[in-house]
């Protein structure tokens, strides 16, 4: 019975004691200390924007090249229009006056003939 | 009474604001970190942290809450991923739960160096303090934000994101429970001593 009281005694101290904790102060430059580590954390930030954007405008370039690898290999390629040239074409643009073939003809039989 | 915080001017990130801001709740969050984590090094570490993350995400500041009670949530939020953290280091626990269990024993802490506390009342704030680590998390921040920081049970609830109902219903079975386990707790110890 006694330990019992004992015991109950004990259990309500314990729980007195959370109201017996004193607030203390904040540790010496504690506010310095915040300050300085906030400002590591601003700087770490701002480094981290700059490398950001050089991933960015790394990522922009590689974007760029696929797309125009892409556009490239997509697109046929010109086949180059065929020429038709005509022997009237031809007589034009040589000015020969006659377009038969005669005179050649004769020279081939000139030349068999011994 | 709130004190006066330029809000604007946080969410600018202006270094003044903060100064401010640091100046007005450090004591505050370094107390309520200390009546988390009652060891002095652990819980300055802990409180300056919890202003770092305060200006890393100040933009997610909802106006119309208290700045105080939002400091005191990320202070909060800190102070269990640290208690987890080293619960973990210190068992191994891959095995173990992440969560406090109902059944789990008191275990005095050795490095309990909490310096608002007088020589004279220690030994029972360690039992406390031991005691109140094996409540579960949302029962533990009740308990701590009414008994040792003296917030009212509507501040409670709006830095634990709850009703003022739940409040009530958290710090009752606070008590409830670190009752059973004082009783458990100090009849073993009974038992060993005859």
């Amino acid at each position: 019975m006694e330990t019992d009281n004992n015991i109950e005694k004990d259990i309500e101290r314990v729980l007195a004691a959370a109201k017996n904790v004193k607030p203390v102060d904040a540790p010496l430059l504690f506010t310095e200390k915040t300050m300085q580590r906030i400002g590591a954390e601003r700087q770490a930030s701002r480094v981290s924007t700059y490398a950001l954007l050089k991933v960015a405008a790394v990522l922009l370039l590689i974007g760029l090249n696929v797309y125009t690898i892409s556009r490239v290999l997509e697109t046929p390629l010109q086949q180059p229009e065929q020429v038709k040239v005509s022997m009237d074409d031809l007589v034009k643009d040589y000015q020969v006056t006659d377009v038969s073939n005669d005179w050649l003809n004769n020279k081939i039989q000139q030349n068999e003939q011994p | 009474m709130p004190l006066e915080i330029d809000i604007k001017a946080l969410k600018a990130k202006s270094e003044d604001a903060f100064r401010h801001l640091v100046n007005a709740y450090g004591k505050d969050i370094y107390n309520l970190c200390l009546s988390i984590i009652p060891v002095a090094e652990d819980a300055e570490d802990l409180s300056q942290e919890a202003f770092v993350k305060a200006f890393n995400s100040i933009d997610s500041f909802r106006e119309d809450a208290q700045i105080k009670t939002w400091l005191f949530r990320i202070a909060i939020n800190l102070c269990y991923d640290h208690l987890k953290w080293s619960k973990r280091k210190k068992r191994h626990a891959i095995l173990q739960p992440l969560y406090n269990r109902e059944d789990e024993p008191i275990e005095i802490a050795s490095n309990f160096q909490h310096p608002g506390i007088t020589l004279e009342n220690k030994e029972h704030a360690k039992v406390l303090y031991a005691a109140l680590e094996t409540l579960p998390e949302k029962q533990h921040s009740a308990f701590l934000l009414y008994e040792m920081q003296g917030l009212n049970y509507k501040e409670i609830a709006e830095t634990m994101a709850v009703s003022v109902s739940s409040v009530e219903a958290l710090l009752f079975r606070a008590r409830a429970s670190l009752r059973k386990k004082l009783q458990t707790y100090y009849s073993d110890y009974a038992s060993i001593k005859k």
